[in-house]
């Protein structure tokens, strides 16, 4: 409900009412005055039981003193702050740092040149923590000074296969000041935003940063937890304990980040981000194939073990902290990642065969963001003071009436009249986009998808308007401003519409969405751009392209092959809010009849149509035995008015049907890490395993669901024989349980829909109709 | 239950109910260690009143929230499925919270069905679960309670849709989560007390596995082998571990609810703890006051050892109460028919009867 402010008072008025004639229906009811069945008929009660949302006649419609805005608060002020009047600021990009191999008492160490760290290992300092008290927490003196849990359960798998190179530090900390979502809006409090800076330094601010790494060389990210040590010092939401999930990198799972292994101030937490390219193991493991390859810095190619069809591009990294990731992120705890290989190489000009010379500058050898533009979208709510906002007590989701890009509000970026890639995120909580791009006159502008969550469609496909795109879907597309001569303004526009964050609510005409006959804010122009006849290079400052100068550029017809569907070892059922079935289990029949309500578990995941489960760290609810095999998952949207992006950590899936429903061009065909439902909705998606093992979550991506419980465990064991294979995840691992004075181990349970093991599991079972 | 024990029961729940400003007061001085935060205070809580099972009226902040640590959650008594099992797992955490429910912790049940939710039909509701007196049940104006239960975050569009988890909160320092009943009971235990900074700071301390012994690999998974033996040869014949008060108190969560320094001194030297006026023990004391806690004689390794167990008995009974779903169920269901029987329902089902 998105209220005009100055209708506030009456749409309280009309609430006051509404709440009467409510109580009065209910009382009525009660006292048999009148029946359900005259409800139904006079449109009041709806067929599935509920008193319909008219005039917020419901019970359960939103209540008068919450009002207006999606956010629960009022419209957020904007302080005279103008649509497309700041520069779009682009992400921070990170400067690796080098290091230095060492052997230490038969270990290899990594040492930093720059000095004043402690060397990357494999194993956690927290382990020698754990046996005599050493590296403590240099904060607070009573926990370990790694976050990491100790011993071999977490320590780097593969370490000297996949041995990093080079290393990122960084910090989340409290913002600094001076840092806003507008120059004509307040700074925020240091305890409003908690984001990223660079290094150990314990200070932060906007925009989100940038990694560049690339295949065959790994990084060591490490991450400095610089938050206030207590909890309360929160500004009203965000856990001062947090971890970093690396969306959607081929990790083991202590480097996933979503393993429970949260950290606490004072703390630090080495991931190993290994770029190990998929299908090692099994496919190219000679490392022959050229496309399976990174850039070699002079112009050459690094060739890397593994399937150059599983080769990634646009991933992000962000907070996975359970039951807090929605306020977390939202606060700051996000950047992006970009992969660079032999095809996707960030250089226009290499021409060897298998460099795709995408949109990306020339100035470096790879790596080049001249005219490859990082979008992070997000939506945020601001207090009257122009603090951030966040209601940690809405559990349908949670909607930001202003809409951001890479944390500035709806900025204009200037571009020459030629080919760009854009890496569009979908970053905000709970809030779906659809994005389109329209000229001066409002007419749409075609787009070229080259890549759906960082993984390239076999060729390109021209739309004028994207898929929806759920929260951590990304979309990579190249626009051709060539036909537009400078001074032209186009705009990117949202046509989209929530009016709660269970779902998106409805698509929006063009013209409607231009209009703005939409109740949410957030419909739309987000962004605008400016074509002009110079620009500034950010690869190599100082220098400036102009107009005229030649686009060496490409978006050849094939990007890369299909990976067939084939016949799976198993399948499994998915279901994200399962409904208990009407039926009892004694009988089979339903009491007193199947159109009876009966109250289901929301927020919760069932198996194999068994029972429904909340998130919790310490239950495994599926397992996968063994590498390389090909498994179909079903996810089902159990129902409910309710969307859900499901999000699969560590793989990609290639989406094979929807049910009933026909996949879209961009879904045909596709990789995916992020997989919308739809209402009612499901989708079968091929996946397969390998290389690192450990514990690993699904979950559903609106994060305001998965906080509240919408959340699975799923462990995969290693390859005992396989003598690359970490031997520790060869059976399951224990559950790290961390807390500020170091982590303890507890046994998991897991259930035996899940566990291909258990003599009662299903291998082909079937999705309920 | 019998008459006189509920009578008792009311009673102390008046008792409480009239004492709730008093304790408020005390409260305060417990948060005072982190000033309020100023965005979930009682600018954002409405002081709306509300009507407790005892018929006593309470104000939402003043009373119920101001200075506490709060667990909530929204039941109805005419809930088919849901409601009695979500607040019989709730009344096990009660159990483990022993006697810091009422104290520094407060239970609230509300009722999402005010219309036909009496106070008595929750009193009955409240003693089938044998709620202590901190554990209130609440009613009250429909429209009241619409705006409780929104700004708690129960926001479903339907009374079967509603969520059955809990909202736990420190009102003292404006930390507010949601955590699972359907979950790991430990877990949710755990998750309350951390709430409180004292809890959270001394589960913070320094622990024997950070300063002492070398750990092999497999022993970082529990090893329970000592601690039972310990257990069964000292301790099983006055102490249940989920099983009641035999002798003398349940020991099921006694590793939640009682810090580990407590512990580690009431075991090894209970007398003298009791003759230094340590309120906790003293109070055990005269809970039972038949049989004395013997000095064992226990080494601080074997203390280690049994405390060890004790905790992971805890994690192991909290399975088990995951695995005995099904039995709850039923428990639940009969009291919803026993009510049924007592012909005060006026709710949808008789509506449709009559037509």
């Amino acid at each position: 409900m998105y209220l005009p402010k100055d209708a506030s008072r009456a749409r309280i008025r009309e609430a006051e009412g509404a709440r009467k004639n409510r109580a009065e229906i209910v009382r009525g009811l009660s006292t048999g005055e009148v029946t359900r069945r005259e409800l139904f008929k006079w449109g009041i009660f709806t067929s599935a039981g509920l008193l319909a949302n008219i005039n917020g006649l419901s019970p359960f419609a939103t209540s008068a003193y919450a009002q207006t805005a999606p956010t629960g608060i009022p419209r957020s002020p904007l302080f005279g702050a103008l649509p497309f009047t700041q520069p779009l600021r682009r992400l921070n990009l990170q400067t690796p740092l080098p290091l230095t191999p060492r052997m230490d008492y038969g270990e290899t160490v990594l040492d930093f040149p720059s000095g004043g760290e402690l060397p990357a290992r494999r194993l956690s300092y927290h382990t020698e923590f754990t046996a005599n008290g050493s590296y403590r927490n240099p904060q607070n003196d009573y926990g370990p000074c790694e976050g990491r849990p100790p011993g071999e359960w977490f320590a780097h798998q593969r370490w000297t296969e996949y041995l990093p190179k080079k290393a990122f530090i960084m910090s989340l900390a409290p913002v600094r000041s001076g840092v806003s979502f507008h120059d004509a809006m307040p700074d925020q409090e240091k305890n409003k935003v908690w984001t990223f800076g660079s290094g150990r330094t314990g200070s932060s601010g906007f925009p989100p940063p940038l990694i560049k790494v690339r295949y065959g060389e790994p990084v060591i990210f490490r991450h400095y937890n610089m938050l206030p040590h207590d909890k309360a010092d929160n500004g009203g939401f965000g856990s001062i304990s947090q971890c970093t999930h690396n969306h959607n990198g081929h990790n083991a799972s202590g480097s996933d980040g979503a393993s429970n292994a949260h950290f606490y101030p004072g703390q630090f937490y080495d991931y190993h981000w290994s770029t190990t390219l998929a299908r090692a193991d099994m496919i190219n493991t000679a490392a022959t194939d050229r496309r399976a390859s990174g850039p070699d810095g002079n112009g050459g190619l690094t060739h890397v073990p593994g399937d150059f069809r599983e080769l990634q591009s646009s991933l992000w990294f962000h907070d996975h902290r359970f039951f807090y990731t929605a306020e977390n992120v939202y606060k700051g705890h996000v950047g992006m990642l970009n992969y660079y290989s032999g095809p996707d190489r960030g250089n226009e000009l290499i021409s060897d065969g298998v460099n795709l010379r995408l949109p990306s500058g020339t100035e470096l050898d790879w790596g080049n963001i001249d005219f490859d533009v990082n979008l992070l979208f997000s939506d945020a709510g601001l207090d009257n003071d122009g603090q951030l906002f966040f209601d940690i007590f809405n559990s349908d989701g949670f909607l930001g009436d202003l809409t951001l890009v890479n944390a500035t509000y709806k900025p204009f970026f200037e571009v020459l009249p030629r080919k760009y890639r854009f890496r569009i995120l979908a970053g905000g909580m709970s809030r779906f986009w659809k994005f389109a791009l329209v000229n001066d006159l409002g007419a749409l502008v075609p787009m070229k998808v080259i890549a759906t969550d960082g993984n390239f469609l076999p060729k390109p496909i021209s739309v004028t308007s994207l898929d929806w795109q759920g929260v951590a879907e990304r979309f990579d597309v190249v626009i051709d401003f060539k036909a537009f001569p400078v001074t032209s303004r186009l705009r990117l526009i949202n046509m989209l519409e929530h009016e709660d964050g269970r779902g998106p609510k409805q698509q929006l005409s063009l013209s409607d969405t231009l209009r703005g006959k939409s109740a949410d804010p957030a419909v739309g122009a987000v962004m605008e751009f400016r074509v002009v006849s110079q620009v500034e290079s950010v690869d190599m400052p100082g220098k400036f392209h102009n107009a005229g100068d030649p686009d060496a550029s490409r978006v050849p017809a094939t990007l890369t092959s299909v990976i067939p569907i084939v016949t799976p070892v198993r399948e499994r059922v998915i279901e994200f809010k399962g409904a208990d079935s009407k039926a009892d289990n004694l009988t089979g029949e339903c009491f007193p009849d199947c159109a009876t309500q009966m109250e289901s578990f929301g927020w919760s995941i069932r198996v194999n149509g068994e029972e429904n489960h909340f998130l919790n760290a310490n239950r495994i609810s599926m397992l996968i035995p063994k590498p390389g095999e090909v498994e179909h998952w079903t996810i089902v949207n159990g129902g409910g008015g309710w969307d859900h992006p499901v999000h699969v950590h560590f793989e990609e899936g290639r989406m094979i049907n929807r049910g009933g429903r026909t996949l879209t061009a961009l879904e045909k065909s596709s990789r995916k890490d992020v997989f919308r439902l739809y209402e009612n909705g499901r989708v079968k998606i091929q996946v397969r395993f390998g290389e690192y093992g450990g514990a690993y979550v699904t979950h559903c991506h609106n994060t305001v669901h998965e906080d509240w419980g919408m959340l699975m465990r799923y462990d995969i064991l290693t390859d005992k024989n396989n003598t690359k294979n970490s031997q520790m995840q060869t059976s399951i691992v224990p559950t790290p349980k961390p807390s500020p004075n170091g982590v303890e181990y507890v046994t998991p349970e897991i259930l035996p829909e899940g566990n291909p093991f258990d003599p009662s599991f299903k291998r082909f079972p079937r999705p309920s109709t | 239950m019998n008459i006189a024990q509920r009578l008792v029961k009311t009673i102390t729940g008046r008792l409480v109910s009239c004492c709730l400003g008093l304790a408020t007061g005390l409260m305060i001085a417990i948060g005072a260690a982190s000033p309020a935060h100023a965005q979930w205070d009682e600018a954002y809580f409405p002081n709306v009143e509300l009507v407790t099972q005892d018929g006593v009226r309470v104000r939402l902040w003043d009373d119920l929230l101001e200075g506490k640590i709060v667990v909530v959650n929204f039941i109805y008594t005419e809930c088919p499925d849901m409601c009695g099992l979500t607040t019989a797992r709730l009344a096990q955490i009660s159990d483990w919270l022993g006697d810091r429910i009422g104290r520094d912790i407060f239970f609230y049940s509300i009722s999402l069905d005010p219309v036909n939710d009496t106070p008595d039909k929750l009193k009955a509701y409240a003693e089938a679960f044998d709620a202590p007196p901190g554990w209130l049940f609440l009613t009250g104006d429909p429209a009241d309670v619409d705006v409780v239960r929104y700004k708690l975050g129960e926001r479903s569009r339907s009374l079967t849709a509603h969520r059955s988890d809990m909202v736990i909160g420190n009102a003292a320092t404006g930390e507010w989560r949601r955590a699972s009943l359907m979950g790991s009971l430990v877990v949710a235990t755990e998750d309350i007390l951390a709430l409180d900074p004292v809890w959270f700071n001394q589960a913070a301390a320094p622990r024997e596995t950070a300063q002492g012994q070398a750990q092999e690999q497999t022993k970082l998974i529990m090893q329970d082998t000592p601690g039972q033996g310990l257990f069964i040869s000292a301790c099983a014949a006055c102490h249940t571990i989920g099983e009641g008060v035999r002798v003398g108190p349940d020991l099921a969560g006694v590793t939640l609810r009682r810090d580990r320094t407590w512990l580690e001194r009431y075991i090894q030297a209970p007398q003298r703890m009791i003759a230094q006026g340590d309120p906790v023990a003293v109070a055990l004391d005269a809970q039972f006051p038949v049989v004395r806690m013997p000095n064992l004689g226990m080494s601080s390794t074997d203390v280690g050892d049994l405390l060890h167990y004790l905790g992971a008995q805890t994690d192991l009974l909290d399975q088990v109460a995951e695995a005995e779903i099904p039995s709850e169920q039923e428990h639940a269901a009969h009291h919803a028919t026993e009510h049924e029987h007592d012909g005060e329902n006026a709710g949808d089902g008789h509506a449709e009867h009559k037509h």
